[in-house]
């Protein structure tokens, strides 16, 4: 683990970059100080001026204020003596911060390490001062953290990587910039990803107070060397920095950071564990880590849309975690509104106040910001503190919510960060990529970018981002003067050579400047109404902060809101297809055109040996979605239009009815609240029924219900989109965002259609399929118990003729009846020949059939002999738990003939439906070796109720396949499939 | 107090309880025993502090206690404010086979009297009453083996099997009367408990139940939440309000 030594090249690396990129302004600008010219890659070299030339560009981003000190004022010799001796406190103080594992497990060895330390700093020369430091250095951070490493096991450290990887400490270092301390507990992080969490873990601009902080960054890893799942690709940091004088220290203070690194998005819970776990730690040392690391592990494993407390440091955290689809808000927690209290509760994947605050002075570019994030434009936030621009950045990606922001996002970003030369050219923005800075450089390197916001108050960003060009003159003063920052923003005017930075303006305008002509405008009467709610002191900022964030996640809702009604037309009716009307005739009326000719081509494409469309009406595979198609798109939109909240956006001014819609209230149902796994194809449907208009357009499709289309039309003809809407949907199809959309939003749909049709197979009566009904489901029970008896008294002679004979006899009986019915032309006559046996052997009925009831005692079916359950599902679900007692196992061949009576399905039907079943059941080998394809990975697992009930239909299916072939081992394989293979 | 009785019942007062105590006396197991109601034979050091929680329900009111079982080990002495603060409940646990263990609980009942919340209960209980053997031992036998013992005991609970051993032969060193005396002194409950036999330990969550002042505290909580508010408010706001502090001080200069 070469940390210290590998860390310090990247640094004097960068610090070269950073060199370059200051003298290429310096030159720019003619502005050239006296050593600024000269030999700037040499950081370590240390002539007096040119010492403060080289220190200072570090300075600028890190300390400047403290640069009078003594220290670095003298001559070389003595600069030495100085580093040695600041060196040899470091090391002390090192010592004492972590003073808890020398004292009690490495105490010997930290004492020989100083000892060390401080003989080669008395003996070494300026070259052996560098390497001697490092060497130690590296002692240092490896005695520690193995002492600590030792004290971690492994089921300690699994459970807790289910909330966060690791902590890491990262200290500023004189000489060195800043230095990854420890990463608690050890991941194997690459050399890039420690600089990112190294660098990102320290403010990247100048600052002047002593002061906390904390803030969010986000930066790349490899997510297959960590273990991660492979799209984990990036990984959070939540940083406390703490910047304090402390005379002991060289430069007269100390800055240092702690962050905890996660994976999950959960930026409110981390932030506030980040508070209470930065000074706790800046005074209790490495314990505390061990303490916090421990409590985290106690958790249990976070699941979306739980309540959890959670004990960490002392206090036990109130949290609520978001559900998987959709955004925290105040409204849906479970925390009592009137009486939230960001101190005690804690909504985990948001800050209680961090849009508000973020906006608060610049509200009216909210709505272009929001636009710009819809759209996945690039954009750049120039903030005086990283706090400052992560909070926004954050808050941004947040509102945009059912839209997942589909490109990189660094809410913090720093010069040195490894993907610097991937983000930051002279000419090309990068697309989909939202980056936070802090650091004055930005501003001049990042002129070109087409949406730059500007965040925090215009003196410090004057100061900062408009005084690039000050820079030079101030470093010939031994100090920012009071009179500095008016100076700066004198000085802006003259450094917006690029127009970027406001040419003509005296100092910079907080605020968007954007090339982009927004579409959405600002919503005055609410942002009136918010700014007044704050000022009278009604109610406090985390409920401002909720009225706007709600505000923000609904007009991404209404903006979904037609691509969610073109998408739910896309969504086969499930229900409606398979559930083919008795009276046949009527009902196929009702199916939309493109419904049936859809499932028409589907089934004959599987198999073949399809005798009719309809005889595949429950066993066909799961419908599929139809394709998305832009322009069907377009045309919906054109004639729907879109919610009248968002072209009259301004008219709604009481935020608290923002919802206010109907077709996009119950969209919102539909891709945002959280009805678990019937949401997304159930509500998007359910949704039209609530309007007239809309349910014909919804369940007639695209091609058929012109009349409804027409009649809407004619509605809402007043509310017929604009261009300017057009196209900004017409921009939104193209983004990456829409296809992060489309493909969420198409997964979801397949694995509830899936899912359901799973579920009608596992209750679905088989029995009655295979002797030839559609409908299993859709009619009532008497009426199927009518239907089943009819049926088995149409075929009761010959079953019972053979009852007492062999079984090889009853199955040519069966053979018989199957190879009857399955003949058109003497359908008419088996029919007439039926319903001529019901009327005769109606007293048959009572000795031989026997009624079965459901545990409410309504009756469900007849069984035959006493050993025949015909609506076994049924039966199972009313109580039967446990196995049917036909399929015990005893005699199968000969129970067969009895049990199975006549079976009207080809044998190609029900192997195929026994096909779908075994898929249904994920078994990846099973279905490989009977269908030639692996199960598709999209599928949720069974669950094991499930994985029991497909196993009863599957037998039932096989026993019907033996009884039309007379293949009597299928019988015995059912038998094992019903005994749970 | 009708208003206060209903709300008793609607929700449950919250108590912050904080064990401390030697390492190796016994607190990880006693709470066991009274969460759980289990009990292990080689219970694993306590790392940081663990967390429990028990429901407790007295007269009409129901309370929740927050029970953060504190590491014994003197590496984690320093994280014991954390813990303590705000807590309106303190176990003090001593071994009573093991003298030093009760030097140990008097100064942690110190430093509790000096910097905890100034209303805090404080019981002190005697644990691995199983161990105490039939008689009460002689003054000699005592000292002459409890320096062995002491030893062992400071290297923390690694030691814990040599330790009990150790002391399982020789039984009680700390005389009830002598312990309850000093508790009597300093105004704390005592008990003698076995988290090993269960004896005691409910009984010592019971009696500190009593003795908390529940209205008090259930009025207080307010305020003290909203103390912790402005205090979460504090650590929340940081960056901004820093960064606020910052732009004043940028407009003043």
């Amino acid at each position: 683990m070469a940390v210290a030594a590998t860390t310090g090249i990247s640094i004097r690396e960068s610090d070269e970059r950073r060199e370059r990129a200051f003298n290429h302004l310096l030159v720019g600008r003619g502005l050239q100080v006296a050593g600024a010219a000269s030999e700037p890659n040499s950081p370590l070299q240390s002539s007096a001026g040119h010492g403060t030339k080289s220190g200072s560009s570090e300075r600028l981003v890190a300390m400047p204020r403290l640069k009078s000190h003594p220290l670095h004022l003298v001559s070389s010799h003595s600069q030495i003596s100085g580093l040695a001796r600041g060196e040899s406190e470091g090391a002390e103080r090192r010592d004492e911060a972590y003073g808890d594992a020398p004292r009690d497990a490495a105490g010997d060895e930290a004492a020989a390490v100083k000892a060390t330390v401080k003989a080669l700093v008395a003996t070494a020369g300026h070259d052996g001062r560098t390497l001697s430091m490092t060497h130690d250095r590296k002692t240092i951070a490896l005695t520690r953290s193995a002492s600590l490493e030792a004290r971690i096991n492994r089921s300690t450290r699994r459970s807790m990587s289910k909330w966060i990887m690791c902590f890491a400490t990262v200290n500023f270092d004189v000489d060195q910039g800043p230095t990854l301390n420890l990463v608690y507990p050890h991941v194997p992080f690459s050399e890039s990803e420690r600089a990112a969490i190294c660098f990102s873990s320290m403010p990247d601009s100048t600052i002047y107070e002593l002061y906390d902080s904390v803030y969010t960054f986000h930066f790349r890893v490899d997510p297959v060397r960590l273990g991660l799942p492979k799209d984990q690709v990036f990984l959070y940091g939540h940083v406390f920095f703490r910047q304090k004088r402390d005379p002991l220290m060289r430069r007269g203070g100390f800055q240092r950071s702690v962050a905890i690194i996660s994976h999950l998005p959960y930026h409110g819970l981390f932030t506030r564990m980040a508070h209470m776990l930065g000074p706790l730690y800046f005074d209790l040392g490495t314990a505390i880590l061990e303490a916090a690391a421990h409590n985290i592990s106690s958790w249990p494993a976070p699941t979306p849309g739980a309540s959890l407390e959670l004990p960490f440091v002392g206090t036990a955290l109130a949290a609520e975690l978001p559900a998987s689809d959709s955004s925290q808000l105040l409204e849906t927690s479970k925390f009592p509104m009137e009486r939230f209290d960001p101190g005690e509760h804690i909504l985990a994947s948001v800050t209680c106040d961090g849009l508000f605050r973020s906006f608060r002075d610049t509200l009216g570019d909210l709505w272009a910001c929001w636009e710009l994030m819809i759209l996945g434009e690039s954009l750049v936030v120039l903030a005086d503190t990283p706090a400052r621009c992560s909070e926004a950045i954050v808050s941004l990606v947040d509102v945009i919510f059912p839209i997942t922001y589909c490109g990189d996002y660094r809410p913090y970003f720093t010069i040195q960060d490894p993907d610097f030369r991937a983000i930051i050219s002279k000419t090309h923005v990068p697309a989909n990529t939202v980056v936070g800075v802090s650091n004055p450089f930005f501003s001049e390197a990042m002129a070109h970018w087409p949406h730059k916001l500007f965040l925090g108050s215009s003196d410090r960003m004057s100061q900062m981002h408009g005084a690039s060009a000050r820079k030079a003159r101030v470093l010939g003063d031994s100090g920012l003067g009071a009179g500095s920052g008016k100076e700066g923003s004198g000085l802006a005017s003259d450094s917006g050579s690029s127009g970027s930075l406001g040419a003509g303006s005296r100092a910079i305008k907080q605020g968007l400047q954007s090339k982009r002509k927004g579409v959405v405008t600002k919503d005055r009467p609410f942002a009136e109404h918010l700014l007044n709610t704050l000022k009278t002191g009604k109610q406090p900022p985390w409920i401002v902060n909720n009225m706007l964030r709600r505000y923000f996640i609904d007009l991404t809702v209404q903006f979904l809101a037609p691509l969610n009604r073109y998408f739910s037309t896309l969504i086969p009716q499930v229900v409606s297809a398979t559930v083919i009307p008795v009276s046949g005739s009527g009902g196929a009326g009702k199916t939309a055109p493109w419904h049936r000719g859809h499932r028409k081509g589907q089934s004959s494409s599987i198999g073949g040996m399809v005798s009719s469309p309809d005889s595949l009406s429950w066993f066909a595979a799961p419908a599929a979605l139809r394709p998305w198609r832009t322009g069907d798109f377009m045309t919906s939109l054109t004639t729907l239009g879109i919610s009248p909240q968002l072209s009259h956006g301004n008219k709604s001014a009481t935020p608290a009815n923002v919802i206010v819609s109907g077709f996009s209230g119950s969209s919102a149902n539909g891709s945002n609240s959280g009805t678990g796994s019937s949401g997304a194809a159930n509500s998007g449907s359910s949704s039209y029924t609530s309007d007239g208009a809309g349910a014909a357009a919804g369940s007639s499709g695209g091609a058929g219900g012109q009349s409804a289309f027409s009649l809407w039309r004619q509605k809402k003809a007043s509310k017929k989109i604009s261009d300017e809407w057009l196209a900004l949907y017409r921009q939104f199809l193209i983004c990456g965002n829409f296809a992060t959309w489309l493909a969420h939003r198409t997964s979801e749909a397949q694995r509830e259609l899936h899912r359901r049709f799973r579920q009608e197979v596992c209750q679905g009566d088989v029995h009655a399929w295979c002797r030839g009904y559609d409908y299993p489901l859709a009619i009532g029970e008497q009426q199927l118990a009518a239907e089943i008896e009819m049926l088995d008294l149409a075929t009761m002679d010959l079953g019972q003729g053979g009852r007492d004979g062999s079984g090889s006899v009853q199955l040519r009986h069966v053979s018989h009846v199957f190879y009857q019915g399955h003949k058109e032309d003497e359908r008419a006559q088996a029919e007439r020949q039926r319903r001529q046996l019901l009327r005769e052997r109606q007293e048959r009925l009572a000795w031989s059939e026997r009624p079965v009831h459901g545990s409410d005692g309504t009756l469900i079916g007849y069984s035959r002999q006493s050993s025949e359950q015909p609506a076994m599902a049924r039966a199972a679900a009313a109580g039967l738990g446990s196995r049917p007692r036909e399929v015990d196992g005893n005699g199968a061949c000969k129970q067969l003939g009895q049990r199975i009576t006549h079976a009207k399905r080809t044998q190609g039907v029900i192997l195929k439906a026994a096909w779908q079943v075994v898929e249904l059941l994920g078994e990846p080998a099973l279905s490989q070796m009977l269908r030639g394809t692996s199960n598709r990975d999209d599928c949720p697992p069974a669950s094991e109720s499930e994985r029991q009930m497909l196993l009863r239909q599957l037998s039932v299916l096989l026993e019907y396949m033996a009884a039309d072939a007379g293949q009597q081992f299928l019988a015995l394989v059912a038998d094992d499939y019903a005994a749970g293979v | 107090m009708p208003g206060h009785t209903a709300q008793h019942q609607s929700k449950p007062i919250q108590i912050k309880v904080v064990l401390l105590g030697e390492a190796a006396v016994g607190k990880s197991s006693l709470v066991l025993r009274f969460v759980n109601d289990e009990f292990q034979e080689n219970k694993e050091p306590t790392i940081g502090a663990a967390f429990l929680t028990q429901k407790v329900r007295l007269d009409d009111a129901v309370l929740k206690l927050d029970i953060w079982d504190t590491a014994g080990q003197e590496r984690f002495h320093s994280l014991a404010p954390m813990y303590y603060r705000n807590a309106q409940a303190a176990v003090v646990v001593y071994d009573i086979t093991r003298e030093s263990s009760l030097d140990r609980a008097k100064s942690w009942i110190k430093e509790l009297q000096r910097q905890a919340n100034p209303n805090i209960v404080i019981a002190l209980v005697g644990n691995k009453l199983d161990l105490a053997g039939t008689p009460e031992p002689t003054e000699s036998a005592a000292t002459g083996e409890s320096d062995a013992a002491d030893e062992g005991s400071e290297e923390g609970e690694e030691e814990t099997d040599e330790t009990r051993a150790a002391s399982e032969g020789i039984g009680r060193q700390v005389a009830t009367a002598t312990a309850r005396a000093y508790a009597d002194e300093a105004g704390l409950l005592f008990l003698e408990t076995s988290a090993k036999s269960g004896e005691g330990v409910v009984e010592t969550f019971t009696e500190i139940a009593k003795k908390l002042d529940l209205n008090q505290i259930a009025s207080n909580s307010r305020a003290a939440r909203s103390g912790q508010l402005n205090s979460g408010n504090n650590g929340f706001g940081s960056a901004g309000e820093a960064g606020n502090r910052a732009n004043a001080d940028g407009c003043a200069c």
